[in-house]
């Protein structure tokens, strides 16, 4: 699963990350105990149903929860996977959805990839069965069931449906959904109106009918663009203004959510959409949510907040090493995709679940856009050309994104042409792609989840003062780039401290206790109240450790036991006995 | 000929401007919109004349009342319960066309939590919830404690500094009177911390810093647990705005109407004697921390009334809070929002009306006109009041190259997005539409017009220096004086005591609420101000009159349809942030609505024509088509309008 290039590249600074152990040789003639075709989309029914194919073929790993159902009432579905037997809600665990913005398709399969792809090589290869061992994975394939199969049963284009399906007066005219878009040609796809004109301004190309160029100045063509197929169902000169979508749910997120006449689509408050309402409250009540991940499409990028430029704030330095060293080997991973901020390098977001999910649950976040038409043609430089697209969607697709041009009676217009680009062309990964931008996507979440904190306790002293009084001295270490507390959560406040206590039988009585800035730093920073209940706001860094020193009074030969609880790590505790000579290396 | 047709509503277009005839007794409903945690039902009371003919109330114009929003203000669920009860008794008249609402409990939790006899009283308006204020996983463990016994909490005053808790002096006792605790003067050292009554329960080192009443934790402070510029990880917010089932439900049963036009809050907040700011923004810019400068007028005229009604001239009440229920309705719901804690400190009203307000907006006055910045600052903001898009005021300023990435970036859109937009640029003023034409036929901005500009340099004057207080005693000492002669009870005596952990302290000061709360002989009179404050915005409430609509003979088989609308009312149909908020439609007119002519036959003038609003006091707006049909034809005229429901007509094409 490692290729010699992501080692090189991250070899500098990333040794004890990528790691290099036994890999289980038989992953090429692994056998899913629940196959999917990954050349080819799944509607609403379909996906649900792989889920409960895979949860049926991998009962142990697997767990399906509906957290709530949506506008219409279709389940919202969570497969939760970690190590069997295990409470998934005591272990770090990474949120993975998709498909919040449902004309967004591929998001959808590559969640779905990502479960088979857990489930299937768990036990079948070491590093799955370590990230599975370690920590628990949510994972919503489809955040806008509703609008998902309004998308697939159409009429549909690559763009709408972004939206779900709230009724909603989008034209301001008093009345709800009136002006809906029409099928006319009965496609599945909104597409293109032409009508013959003889003073039209457009000409069709004598070599290939489906490209209609605007004529020289001067000259008349016979054709004129009538715009988008459909209907002025209401009759206020517009076409297709007032259809049944409604907001858009990666704008009703409560973290600098803004009301819809700054930000389009916001909804009417935050959360108000019963989706978005349902994920914000799974994810408060799982604290162990240390890593957070959403896909979009396109354009290839990784992405990271804030979503405007007076946001910054909330991305403290700290976190952004975390991000960037993600962004980093992530670009080397996902060919053509570039790491970006999405205010600066995008535009403004406000109320975005990626930047909720830093900003108001304190997790590092990406939201990936899929697709990319440079891996269209695997190769470096700037936008395909007409023609390349062309070759690309005749020669690779076989047609496929294209809708012939055919004549229908329109009731305003008479007879006119219909045809054009169809809903799969310019934002879903062509079929033929798919497996590897899930694979690369999927392997990119667990580059990032396979980071979530994990502790243990290092180093321990004891010293005798003096007869009854004990110095131990304690190092706690994350083993992982992602800090037990992000700079984000312990600046805001989000969620509770780490606490480190020390508990002694034998009446053993913790005197004074203080922080250390290292393992050999003589000087302790005291800690005045509750010595022996340290409440770490700080919690433990990348790769860091915390060291903490007890005055303890307790007869020699007193066990007393270390705990360390995180909300984002599994607790541990370690036990350790009173008296000389000093014990090393802990555990 | 025209003939008019019952759907829906159409009748309410008729009851505003039948107000003098004689109208049936308004009668009184209870609705459940919500339930508290605690099971208690939240209560929506509709006032509204529900004579035979008439239309739903919901299709009138309609002020509501909230109260009980913070718990301890009892006050305001008290009058506004009293005011349900009485109104349609005193003020039936202002009733006809219109439809009155109030929830007098919005936060019955917590309004039951501070009357609770089960607790000490503490001063928290919260809706209780276990929130772990301090975040050291233990819940509610430091809450204030009743140190005397006496079923208060109220204040201690400990003789400082205390080093083994780092409580530094910040307060000395006041000479005249040794109740009052005061910052020090310059030539004074600070003796005392003043502090919440209570122990550090927990052994962290901090004395109330999570429960009930102490300095964080207890609940969530509904307050600021809207969304308006909610106050995001601060305690008190809550989770996320709208957690509680009481905010969700209050805000989902005010956003499904589509008739209320105002709102009064009767809460600690003020924003009646004090017109809030005009031009300051959250972050984004647009959304508004006061009001919008062309609401003004309309909060001067609200004040002016209520200060004759009420006497109060002034308030303690701070500026209203981020997050509140009134910055919410006002910002995001887009109406009109009064605050008033209905009751104030007795010696801030006065009986004869006079005021010395003070706060306007300052206005700078640059020697030799506005310079190239200020004239930019004052267009954004003029654009911005005038309810055009930050996209559309951006694009005016920014460089070429700027503009052409937004223009990159719009090929980008969805369908959806670039269709709002149009909607937005087909809504812009004219005058804003031709700067952008201008543009984006490569030429240059030509700004704001020269007598914009000009109007920039006729500040108001500035005000005359404030005359210095002359009198010295302090907002705690007028209170006093009060409460020495009315409420003797309200003042809990300074006592010693020996704290178990601060060692030698005193405890006592005012009983809570005893500020906020006036004694029960007060209620009646301040019912009575409060209804007739109500009547006198209810009375202000927009009244629409149609006149027509009118078909007159063009030439042959060409008609000419008209229609106007005429604002009656005090009050534009709709506020200048409503305007901007753009929740609601305008008022609609659409000719033959289902569409049984073809539209090639409506010669001039759209089908459907949209007014954002129609001022008032008599101002009107006038929709006219050209039609091409058979004499004796007939055809539909319909009128929608969020405030007045949907009025249908049948019109014939004939000679008047």
């Amino acid at each position: 699963m490692l290729t010699t290039r992501t080692l090189i590249t991250g070899a500098l600074t990333l040794a004890t990350l990528l790691g290099v152990g036994s890999r289980a040789l038989a992953q090429a003639t692994v056998d899913s105990k629940h196959e999917i075709h990954w050349n080819r989309y799944y509607t609403v029914e379909q996906t649900y149903d792989h889920m409960r194919a895979l949860a049926q073929a991998y009962p142990d790993l697997i767990e399906l929860r509906t957290i709530g159902q949506s506008l219409q009432g279709r389940d919202l579905l969570v497969a939760i996977i970690t190590k069997p037997g295990d409470d998934h809600t005591k272990k770090p665990a990474m949120w993975i959805d998709g498909s919040i913005h449902a004309n967004e398709v591929q998001a959808t399969e590559v969640v779905l990839y990502s479960l088979w792809y857990l489930a299937t090589y768990y036990g079948n290869n070491d590093d799955i069965t370590e990230l599975l061992d370690d920590y628990a994975f949510y994972m919503m394939p489809i955040v806008s069931p509703d609008s998902r199969a309004k998308w697939f049963e159409g009429p549909s284009t690559p763009n709408n449906r972004r939206s779900n399906q709230m009724p909603r007066d989008n034209d301001r005219d008093g009345l709800i959904d009136e002006d809906p878009a029409e099928d006319l040609d009965g496609d599945g796809s909104i597409t293109q109106m032409w009508k013959r004109d003889p003073r039209g301004q457009w000409m069709r190309d004598p070599f290939d009918d489906r490209i209609f160029t605007r004529v020289p100045a001067g000259e008349t063509g016979e054709w004129t663009y009538l715009g988008r197929e459909g209907i002025d169902s209401d009759g206020d000169g517009r076409v297709n203004e007032d259809g049944t979508d409604g907001h858009d749910m990666n704008r009703n997120w409560p973290a600098d959510w803004q009301p819809d006449y700054v930000q389009f689509g916001a909804g009417a408050y935050p959360l108000s959409a019963p989706e978005t309402r349902a994920v914000a409250e799974f994810c408060y009540q799982h604290p162990n949510i240390a890593a957070f991940q959403t896909y979009h499409n396109t354009g290839g990028m990784m992405l990271r907040g804030p979503g405007t430029n007076y946001r910054t704030g909330a991305y403290p330095r700290a976190d952004l090493r975390v991000y960037d060293e993600f962004g980093r080997i992530g670009e080397e991973m996902l060919p053509y995709y570039r790491y970006l901020v999405i205010f600066s390098d995008l535009y403004n977001v406000h109320g975005g679940e990626g930047a909720w999910a830093h900003e108001g649950l304190g997790v590092i976040t990406f939201t990936n856009a899929l697709r990319t038409t440079g891996k269209y043609f695997q190769r470096d430089g700037s936008r395909p050309s007409d023609e390349q697209m062309w070759i690309f969607r005749d020669r690779l697709q076989f047609g496929a994104a294209f809708k012939d041009y055919t004549e229908i009676e329109h009731p305003d217009h008479g007879t006119v042409l219909v045809g054009g680009l169809n809903k799969w062309s310019t934002r879903s990964t062509p079929v033929f792609m798919l497996e590897e931008e899930a694979h690369r996507n999927f392997a990119f979440t667990m580059l990032h989840g396979g980071e979530m904190p994990k502790i243990r306790f290092d180093r321990t002293n004891v010293r005798r003062v003096s007869d009854r009084l004990w110095e131990v001295t304690v190092e706690v270490r994350n083993d992982k780039l992602i800090p037990t507390r992000t700079a984000r959560a312990r600046t805001a406040g989000i969620g509770a401290a780490d606490l480190l206590t020390l508990r002694g039988n034998r009446g053993a009585t913790v005197i004074a206790s203080g922080k250390l800035d290292g393992w050999w730093d003589k000087t302790v920073d005291e800690v005045r109240f509750e010595p022996d209940r340290v409440r770490y706001n700080e919690g433990i860094g990348s790769r860091g450790t915390i060291v903490h020193r007890f005055w303890v009074e307790a007869p020699r030969g007193t066990r007393v036991t270390l705990a360390y609880k995180a909300e984002k790590a599994v607790d541990i505790e370690t036990t350790i006995r009173l008296q000389e000579p000093s014990q090393r290396g802990g555990n | 000929m025209t003939r008019s047709v019952c759907v829906g509503g159409v009748a309410a277009f008729w009851v505003a401007a039948l107000a003098g005839a004689s109208i049936a007794a308004p009668t009184v409903e209870r609705e459940t919109i919500g339930t508290s945690p605690a099971g208690a039902p939240i209560e929506v009371i509709t006032i509204a004349d529900r004579g035979a003919g008439m239309t739903d109330p919901g299709d009138r114009p309609a002020l509501a009342i909230i109260a009980g929003v913070q718990g301890h203000h009892q006050i305001g669920a008290i009058v506004s319960e009293a005011l349900a009860g009485r109104f349609a008794d005193e003020h039936a008249e202002t009733l006809a066309g219109r439809t009155l609402y109030v929830i007098p409990r919005l936060n019955p939790d917590g309004l039951a939590r501070f009357r609770s006899a089960d607790d000490p009283a503490a001063l928290s308006g919260r809706a209780p919830e276990s929130r772990d204020a301090d975040r050291d996983r233990r819940f509610d463990e430091d809450p204030p404690n009743d140190l005397n016994g006496d079923g208060v909490i109220t204040m201690m005053r400990v003789p400082a500094p205390v080093d083994a808790y780092g409580l530094r002096a910040t307060h000395v006792i006041d000479g005249d009177d040794p109740r009052i605790m005061r910052e020090p003067k310059d030539d004074e050292r600070a003796t005392h911390a003043v502090m919440i009554e209570g122990v550090d329960d927990d052994g962290d080192g901090r004395f109330n810093e999570d429960g009930w009443g102490g300095t964080g934790g207890g609940g969530v402070d509904l307050d600021m647990h809207f969304p308006t510029h909610w106050p995001e990880h601060t305690d008190g917010a809550g989770m996320f705005p709208l957690d509680r089932p009481e905010a969700q439900a209050v805000v989902e049963w005010l956003q499904s109407r589509t008739n209320i036009a105002a709102v009064i809050v009767m809460g600690p907040h003020d924003t009646i004697v004090s017109t809030p700011k005009s031009g300051q923004y959250g972050p984004a810019g647009r959304v508004p921390k006061g009001i919008e400068k062309g609401d003004g007028a309309v909060y001067e005229m609200a004040a002016e009334s209520f200060k004759e009604i009420t006497g109060i001239t002034k308030t303690e009440a701070g500026p209203d809070r981020d997050g509140s229920l009134l910055q919410w309705c006002y910002a995001d719901l887009g109406v009109y929002a009064f605050g008033t804690p209905v009751w104030v400190r007795p010696d801030l009203v006065e009986s004869d009306g006079s005021d010395d307000k003070g706060g306007e907006d300052e206005t700078e006055q640059e020697a030799g006109g506005p310079t190239p910045e200020a004239i930019e600052a004052a267009d954004r903001a003029d654009l911005a009041d005038r309810g055009v898009g930050q996209i559309f005021i951006d694009y005016l300023y920014m460089t070429a190259d700027e503009r052409a990435v937004t223009q990159a970036e719009m090929e980008a859109m969805s369908q959806a997005e670039l269709e709002t937009l149009m909607t937005q640029y087909s809504e812009l003023p004219e005058d804003v539409q031709s700067r952008l034409t201008v543009i984006q036929n490569g030429g240059e901005d030509p700004g704001p017009s020269e007598e914009f500009i000009a109007a920039m340099g006729e500040g108001e004057a500035p005000e005359p220096a404030k005359e210095q207080k002359s009198r010295g005693d302090s907002p705690d000492g007028k209170w006093l004086a009060w409460i020495d002669e009315n409420a003797p009870e309200g003042f809990v005596e300074w006592e010693s005591y020996n704290h178990p952990q601060l060692g030698t302290g005193e405890s006592g000061g005012f009983v809570p609420g005893v500020r906020v709360n006036p004694p029960a002989s007060m209620r009646e009179t301040l019912t009575q101000q409060q209804t007739a404050f109500a009547a006198s915005v209810l009375e202000m409430l927009p009244s629409l009159e149609v006149e027509g609509p009118v078909v007159e003979r063009v030439g042959s088989g060409v008609w000419r349809v008209s229609i106007t609308l005429r604002n009656t009312g005090t009050l534009p149909t709709k506020s200048a942030i409503g305007v901007k908020a753009r929740r609601l439609p305008g008022i609609v007119c659409v000719l033959d609505p289902d569409q049984e002519v073809d539209t090639g036959n409506i010669i001039s003038g759209s089908r459907v024509v949209r007014f954002a609003k129609i001022d008032g006091r008599g101002e009107s707006e006038r929709a006219e088509w050209l039609v091409v049909a058979e004499a004796g034809d007939s055809m539909d005229l319909e009128v929608r309008s969020p405030l007045f429901g949907t009025a249908r007509y049948e019109l014939t094409m004939e000679e008047n």
